[in-house]
């Protein structure tokens, strides 16, 4: 079921009535996770058993890490990683796995390579990682510990509450548990921020239906043997076009999380913090997925030595960490490749600033900008096309397409639909200017309220053709 | 804050229609991608007058190439890329229209329309009600193609010409490439079952179109030499007559003659005005010789 899709809009409008009925106080997290089980299996009924086995797997590890023999909460813990793990590697790289390691046509090969990929697993697995290692981290703090409930059945309805609450579901943000547990608790519809939800979900519906959905379909000249038969320009066009379309979905999609989260009272984590303007290849990763980049750096660049043994042994920590961070992002080797070139870049950065120091100049930091975008955009090739032989024919493309007649047409429309992305990351860099200040609030919040009301109206009127998230799939 | 911005909105909105309402009728060709070509011309066949036409062709990017209006005057082609021939007979049934003759191309009776495309959320009835009355929720009218199109019309005149596909513009290498990428998947066996099931749909359609007065004509477009003997193709030609056998369905077979295509399946410019002439020509025979008037 889609966000942008009008079961998805009937399916919130019913669970908010119904969450908020002052008699079903009681009932509002079991009505959160009715709807999210409906909304699961919407999709993909067929594998709503693996959500529940993994849920399962959480439920009783982070209980018997608090309320275990003493002597075993550190084997608990480890099981729970190792299960939630296990349930990852099996459904979502087996099928790599068997088409790399075994024999298509055998029994075990072709049992891998047909496994169904469950959506959103990448997602759940993290945090059900992230609940049994806070828990276990945490399990001598008290405040944390009354969290998990010694009543086994409260505690099974905070965990697939934890796991499974549809805004978050398929896509993230990755929430941890230590951010999320402490919010569940009754919510009465007058604590709802009308104004923060309308912004968030205006602004996410628009990223998503206007930008990214139109950006998609003319980014779709992209696909081999086609592309070559453009010009260098247009290919540099599309390929920048690319870079804003997975923005303005992924940055979409997490805005329309934290809007819906909202309407039920609930927070998640900031996802994307206008990532083009970084000027530096690790200010990036601040600003990009976020709830990815703080697992990645809390759950396994740290626990790996993080920059505590040597510099050596730090850049393998990054490229260790990168890399299986693209693996994350789906099956295939052309996703440790982009995880490698962005932790060689990190290491390169790192290697650089400890070498020469780090300049404050502001006509050097914009070409650093400029750099990190540039190579960010050229990396995202590598999602675009996952198979190598055609990144490699894009990339010679751009070389000798030089006298090839120009898409006109196709450059303009994603010119336009990328200014939005541009216009955004702009208009956060104007705000913190010195001169915004000066502009009185009741202006600005006229203003405001004109620039969502047409915001709006393109979503009404100029939605691009439906297509799931780019996330989805991972 | 909210209020401001849903009123700013429905402002917008009504003078958006109120645009359309006066000024639509001289907007045209709107669509950006090929993707939204194939909904607008859905639209324009369900709610304008498109859908008195009474000649239709239905087929895929193949037969969008064809001249319909030299084909036959009051000619509409429901042809659309991507798709299959199936997909214009579903939207005739959605419209509720029965034309007087219908062309189809038999080459893509077989293929499975990707979800990508698909033309379903036109012929939804709600959406469909909807779009009746608001035509500010049609793709034709989404104000960034609008945009677009008047542009377009302010630079060249509101000529229905677009730069055509001609030899000299043609890369031969890349032609190469696809064609030789065809090659390899239509020498593969198709689908019984899927072909079979596509087969017996197109069936139900014309079956029951040609019981209520209709003439079907069932026409192949031509293909590059190297790919129109391939597997896939004689086992569609197979299926079509046997399922449409003459003569009881109107056939137009193939001239022998060679056309040149950019990628292996799509006719240049000149080749489709060719072909034209010559299905016209078949038309007219065929006019001239049927046990009914056509």
């Amino acid at each position: 079921m889609l966000f942008t899709s009008p079961e998805f809009v009937l399916l919130v409008v019913c669970t908010f009535i119904l969450y908020h009925l002052p008699i079903l106080v009681r009932w509002q997290v079991p009505i959160l996770i009715a709807a999210s089980l409906y909304f699961y299996a919407y999709g993909q009924a067929n594998l709503l058993w693996l959500l529940l086995l993994s849920v399962s797997i959480n439920i009783a590890s982070s209980y018997l890490v608090i309320y275990g023999k003493s002597n075993r909460h550190h084997l608990y813990a480890i099981l729970g990683v190792v299960f939630n793990l296990a349930i990852l590697l099996f459904f979502k790289y087996g099928p790599l796995l068997g088409r790399t390691f075994a024999a298509t046509d055998g029994e075990l090969g072709s049992l891998l390579v047909n496994l169904p990929l469950p959506i959103g697993i990448s997602f759940f697995t993290f945090q059900g990682i992230s609940l049994v290692v806070d828990t276990y981290k945490y399990r001598h703090v008290e405040q944390y510990r009354s969290l998990i409930a010694r009543n086994l059945l409260k505690h099974t309805q905070t965990v697939f509450f934890f796991k499974g609450f549809f805004p978050q579901l398929i896509s993230g943000p990755i929430v941890k548990a230590n951010f999320f547990l402490p919010q569940i608790g009754p919510k009465s519809i007058q604590a709802v921020r009308w104004e923060y939800c309308f912004r968030t979900l205006v602004l996410g519906y628009f990223l998503k239906m206007v930008v990214a959905d139109n950006l998609k379909d003319h980014t779709m000249l992209m696909t081999y043997p086609y592309f070559e038969a453009y010009s260098s320009f247009t290919l540099l066009v599309l390929l920048i076009g690319y870079s804003m379309q997975i923005f303005a979905d992924f940055a979409g999609y997490s805005l329309i999380a934290l809007g819906l989260a909202a309407l039920f009272g609930y927070q998640f984590p900031i996802n994307f913090n206008f990532p083009y303007i970084a000027t530096s290849f690790a200010d990036f990763w601040r600003r990009w997925h976020i709830s990815l980049s703080s697992f990645l750096r809390e759950y396994l660049y740290i626990p790996l030595g993080g920059n505590r043994h040597g510099t050596a042994r730090t850049y393998t920590n990054l490229l260790i960490t990168m890399v299986l961070g693209g693996l994350w992002h789906g099956a295939a080797w052309s996703y440790a490749v982009w995880g490698f070139a962005h932790g060689a870049a990190l290491a390169l950065e790192r290697f650089a600033g400890d070498t020469f120091g780090k300049s404050t100049f502001r006509r050097v930091r914009l070409l650093r900008g400029l750099l990190v975008f540039g190579y960010v955009t050229l990396a995202w090739l590598l999602f675009r096309l996952p198979n190598f032989n055609h990144v490699l024919a894009y990339l010679r493309a751009i070389v000798t397409n030089g006298n090839k007649p120009h898409e006109t047409l196709a450059i303009s429309f994603i010119v336009l639909y990328s200014l939005p992305v541009v216009g955004y990351h702009f208009h956060h860099l104007w705000q913190q200017m010195p001169a915004r200040l000066s502009i009185s609030e009741n202006r600005f919040s006229t203003r405001t309220a004109l620039i969502y009301g047409i915001l709006l109206f393109m979503i009404i009127t100029n939605s691009g053709s439906e297509g799931a998230f780019i996330y989805f799939q991972f | 804050m909210i209020w401001k911005s849903i009123l700013t909105t429905l402002l917008l909105l009504i003078a958006y229609t109120l645009f359309i309402r006066y000024g639509g009728a001289t907007i045209s060709r709107t669509a950006q991608t090929t993707a939204q070509r194939n909904i607008v011309k859905a639209e324009e066949f369900l709610y304008e007058n498109s859908s008195q036409c009474d000649t239709l062709i239905v087929g895929s990017s193949m037969s969008e190439r064809l001249h319909s209006k030299r084909l036959i005057p009051h000619c509409y082609n429901l042809s659309f890329s991507g798709l299959s021939s199936l997909d214009g007979l579903y939207l005739i049934q959605a419209g509720g229209h029965r034309p007087n003759v219908l062309f189809v191309e038999i080459n893509s009776i077989a293929r499975e329309s990707p979800v990508s495309l698909d033309l379903t959320t036109v012929t939804d009835p709600n959406s469909r009600t909807l779009k009746q009355w608001l035509p500010f929720l049609r793709q034709k009218y989404q104000p960034v193609g609008v945009l677009k199109a008047l542009l377009r019309d302010w630079q060249q005149g509101s000529s229905d010409l677009i730069a055509p596909e001609t030899a000299s513009r043609l890369d031969t290498a890349l032609q190469q490439k696809m064609v030789h990428q065809l090659h390899s998947a239509m020498s593969l066996p198709l689908s019984v079952a899927a072909t079979d099931s596509s087969f017996k749909k197109a069936y139900a359609f014309l079956s029951r179109l040609q019981r209520q007065g209709t003439t079907v004509i069932l026409f192949e477009m031509p293909i590059n030499d190297q790919l129109k003997n391939l597997l896939a193709p004689r086992t569609i030609r197979d299926y079509a007559n046997r399922y449409f056998p003459a003569p009881q369905y109107q056939h137009i077979v193939l001239p022998a003659d060679s056309f040149r295509t950019s990628d292996g399946i799509h006719l240049l410019y000149d080749e489709s005005l060719y072909y034209t002439n010559y299905l016209h020509a078949q038309y007219e025979k065929l006019a001239q010789t049927a046990p009914k008037r056509i």
